[in-house]
């Protein structure tokens, strides 16, 4: 065993503090140190070049690293090795800046600590093993979750570079949030103009299948070989035989509110989401249709031209392997109901942003006319309350929803177009526009007339005249004194919020939601599509609240991501893995129940005891799955598991040298 | 404050329009006017609060407000402002709506001599250069 | 007696995801905390077996510290979990000893809470002082 120990001076960041040379002159009376050295800059090209001559002279094969944090430079230092042919995990960092040199104010104390600090490094590194990660097959075959916007561009990059792509969808038809829109901002672009082009490709593209009206049943595996099943709830309409003519849908006596207009028109029991969906045939709602609640009626059925309407029909579970998945599960409204000061729910002309898209939309209830829930007039005075659940650590939410305050500018410039006499006033606490061309739309929002005025709104209430109008109380941050809207509209910016059912699922791929709901990406800035699970992607508004460019960007992030994993054709596991000492198991199995990744299983040996042949349980690790957090070998009784790069005798190690 | 109010009549934002050749629906509200004005403290609606009623068209709140004649037309505002608005400007448009309609100040003219102060500052822009 | 001059030696096991960033974080903000302190980085708290901080104690540690994630916040989901259990058993089985518990401190500390980890050194430290030196626990098969 040769070591060879290097002291960085960091410039002066260490130097000023620690006494290098006194540092590289204590380590390298340890045994085995067989040559020592201090570099000005070890990260720098002439020092890694310094390494790697000594590394050549003196045959070392070992370096101990006195440096900065290995989460800062352990990578640099590991391909260092690699490209000397030795393994990168016989590397050793000691962090005597960080931990050392920076925290700490008197020299002769901090070299001490230094020397300590590289003594143990050099300690660990005599019990260090050579580690190799594993490779593994990848499954060619992508699920996106979600058939929203981003799901769609997620699966349509995929496909479009020639990999088979399962695109699931729990309603009936794709399109999600985006087809409920007018307009979209900033250009004013009609939304279903742009989307549903989209939609259509992705149901026409050989290399796509929709499953939609169908959800996750259950997951399993790992990165490149993920096992899914997928509930396809009844339809109770034989999709082969539907032609999708819509006749069920004229002759169904059931009515209910239309959840697609946010309740402001009826639909049937029988019914497709939107004209323009895809696919375009429609879907039994058993919980309102009359058949199923009385057992009488079946005039569906009986209607149909192609025999297609099936009452018996089951769900179906599809299983079906994948090598990555993509979660675009998007997002939910908030009810404001819990904000009473709004009377939202109390007063029909209290009405929330999405509800206001659905008036404004030419496809939606009222063709795109104007009108106050109360009385169908057409309202003149509308105001507009941003934040409404959003940036409210009392009673909503504590984060900011994003869109808002652009859809509300959008609001306004599209009543002031259509409805000149219209006035609009926009209490707002900020006016967001971080985006291109947004502040520029914000801009022309206020020159079409709109009012922002700065200040929450405390209450609205009924102003109790024959017309039923609403008294909107706020204040008026600009000229400082407490201000009533006589309106005869009021719409709430309601917030974003991730969907129901999102910790179910975060659940069932086992990745992590941060403290709002929404799905955690694996590093803030320079991972923001992966989580911590491999192979499992993140795309649109269920990582966190975004406008529609961002998602699509995000959603292609994600594809690109999974591609690169298909055309590599095997994935690298992680190289720390648990190792298990067979002969020392005692197969007690109690390493199995703390795994998080369910990477260790029982297994039997054959050994030879006494000249005879006999089976023996020992545990076994998955190293596909295993990401090497150590609690099994932090618990094992005989000392039989060991995690790489930190087995039991290298902390052991580096516990006696202090 | 309620809302509606009687706001001002069209020939009168037309007309301050003609006067300013501005379009104070620009303003977004920064409050640089008001921070860096000399006078503020000694208004009744300070530089961003007359952008705003401008905007609000409560024309009579601010042809009879103090702030007109305390501005001494420094032009800091308008100098700083990051819209390019002008708010003396503005300023000024409203003091000549009220000179067009004589007899309508509210504060007695500073100096004796019956020059109103409006007319120095004027004559000095016009011929500054 | 020798109050002033003590210095307390402290092994700390941190949990390379949060509390060793933590402790980088204090680095690169340039916090300023006792020397007694050194890091051994681990994979994840649950790593730390009962033995490696009785070894501590052995080899001479006055205090020994384990700091991981928060709880809900494990990097790998549960692991914090399994060091609240194995220290709270170690504990008492510290005080069966003889040895005073308060020398083992378990502290959930985040990636960026550089103050906090600052805080507790900080305080672990002068508290340690106070203590003084544990001479409890030897190794009697390295007994001369």
């Amino acid at each position: 065993m040769k070591i060879g120990v290097f002291i960085c001076w960091c410039g002066s960041n260490i130097k000023n503090m620690v006494d290098v040379e006194r540092v590289a002159e204590a380590t390298g009376k340890m045994p085995h140190v067989v040559y020592t050295q201090d570099v000005q800059y070890l990260c720098s090209e002439v020092g890694q070049s310094d390494i790697g001559n000594a590394i050549d002279e003196h045959q070392l094969d070992r370096v101990v690293i006195g440096a900065c944090s290995p989460r800062m430079h352990e990578t640099t230092f590991q391909q260092l090795m690699n490209r000397k042919g030795l393994n990168p995990y016989y590397v050793e960092i000691a962090n005597i800046r960080e931990h050392c040199s920076w925290v700490h104010t008197d020299k002769a104390k901090a070299t001490v600590k230094a020397i300590d600090l590289v003594k143990k490094a050099v300690a660990k590194s005599y019990y260090a093993v050579p580690l190799h990660a594993e490779s593994l097959p990848v499954n060619k075959r992508a699920l996106v979750i979600g058939g929203g916007i981003a799901g769609i561009q997620a699966a349509l990059d995929i496909a479009d570079a020639g990999y088979p792509v399962d695109l699931l969808e729990k309603e009936s038809s794709i399109g999600g949030k985006m087809a409920q829109f007018d307009k979209t901002f900033p250009t004013l672009d009609c939304s279903a103009c742009i989307l549903t082009p989209k939609m259509v490709e992705a149901a026409t593209h050989e290399n796509i299948t929709l499953h939609t009206y169908s959800e996750l049943e259950d997951v399993s595996g790992y990165v490149g070989n993920f096992h899914v099943t997928i509930r396809k709830r009844a339809t109770s309409v034989d999709e082969e035989r539907c032609t999708g003519c819509g006749e069920c849908v004229t002759k169904c006596p059931a009515k209910v509110d239309n959840e697609f207009d946010q309740g402001h028109s009826k639909r049937k029991a029988i019914y497709t989401l939107f004209a323009q969906a895809v696919p375009n045939k429609p879907v039994l709602d058993r919980k309102n249709c009359i058949y199923f609640k009385t057992g009488k009626c079946g005039v569906c059925k009986k209607i149909c031209p192609t025999d297609a309407i099936n009452y018996e029909m089951e769900d179906q579970l599809i299983e079906n392997d994948y090598g990555a998945i993509i979660v675009a599960t998007g997002f939910e409204l908030n009810e404001p109901t819990h904000l009473g000061e709004y009377h939202y729910g109390h007063h029909p002309d209290v009405i929330t942003s999405l509800e206001l898209e659905r008036m404004l939309n030419a496809s939606g209830p009222t063709q795109g006319k104007m009108y106050r829930p109360s009385n169908g007039k057409e309202p003149k005075r509308i105001v507009f309350i941003q934040c409404a659940g959003s940036r409210d650590r009392h009673d909503g939410n504590s984060y900011c929803s994003k869109v808002c305050c652009l859809y509300t500018a959008k609001h306004t410039i599209l009543l002031n177009e259509k409805f000149p006499d219209t006035e609009s006033y926009v209490f707002y606490i900020d006016v967001r526009t971080a985006g291109k061309n947004y502040e520029e739309f914000y801009e022309r929002a206020r020159q079409m007339g709109a009012n922002y005025l700065r200040g929450h709104v405390s209450k609205v209430e009924p102003l109790g005249d024959s017309d039923n109008r609403l008294l909107v109380r706020g204040y008026d941050g600009s000229l400082g004194e407490q201000t009533e809207i006589e309106a005869d509209l009021v719409v709430l910016a309601t917030s974003i919020e991730p969907q129901q059912g999102a910790k179910k699922l975060a659940g069932m791929l086992g990745i992590s939601s941060d403290r709002n709901g929404f799905y955690s990406e694996a590093h803030a800035k320079l991972k923001p599509v992966e989580t911590q699970t491999q192979g499992v992607y993140l795309a649109g508004v269920c990582q966190g609240p975004k406008d529609i460019p961002e998602a699509v960007s995000q959603a292609s992030g994600t594809a690109a991501k999974a591609i690169v994993l298909f055309n590599r054709g095997q994935v690298k596991g992680v190289p720390t893995t648990a190792m298990v000492d067979e002969e020392l198991c005692s197969g007690c199995m109690q390493c199995k129940p703390v795994c998080p990744y369910e990477a260790i299983s029982q297994e039997m040996i054959t050994e030879r005891a006494h000249g005879k042949a006999r089976q023996r349980p020992v545990a076994s690790i998955n190293r596909a799955l295993c990401q090497g957090c150590g609690a099994c070998a932090g618990l094992c009784r005989s000392g039989a598991m060991d995690i790489g790069g930190f087995t039991g005798r290298q902390l052991l190690a580096e516990v006696d040298t202090l | 404050m309620r809302i509606p109010q009687k706001t001002a009549a069209s020939h009168q934002r037309e007309e301050l329009a003609d006067i300013i050749r501005k379009d104070v629906r620009d303003c977004y509200q920064c409050m640089k006017c008001s921070s860096g004005c000399p006078f503020a403290e000694e208004m009744d609606y300070m530089p961003h609060q007359m952008m705003w009623l401008t905007n609000l068209g409560l024309y009579e709140k601010i042809l009879n407000s103090k702030s007109l004649w305390i501005c001494a037309s420094c032009l800091a505002c308008s100098s700083r402002c990051p819209r390019d608005i002008e708010p003396a400007k503005v300023m000024e448009g409203f003091r000549a709506m009220i000179l067009r309609e004589r007899g309508r100040t509210n504060v007695s003219p500073v100096i004796p001599k019956g020059v109103p102060r409006q007319a120095v500052i004027a004559n000095m822009r016009k011929f500054r250069r | 007696m020798m109050q002033d001059t003590f210095e307390p030696k402290i092994i700390a096991f941190c949990c390379n995801w949060c509390s060793y960033a933590g402790a980088d974080l204090a680095g690169t903000g340039r916090l300023k905390y006792p020397e007694n302190i050194r890091i051994i980085r681990v994979p994840c708290s649950s790593r730390v077996d009962s033995a490696l901080v009785l070894r501590a104690f052995q080899n001479g540690a006055d205090g020994v510290m384990i700091a991981g994630c928060h709880p809900g916040d494990c990097h790998y989901d549960t692991g914090n979990y399994h060091t609240r259990k194995r220290m709270m058993l170690l504990k008492s089985l510290m005080e069966f000893m003889g040895l005073d518990e308060e020398r083992l401190l378990v502290k959930w500390i985040s990636g960026n809470e550089a103050d906090r980890f600052k805080d507790t050194v900080e305080s672990f430290t002068s508290k340690l002082k106070k203590m003084g030196a544990s001479g409890k626990v030897r190794d009697l098969r390295c007994a001369k």
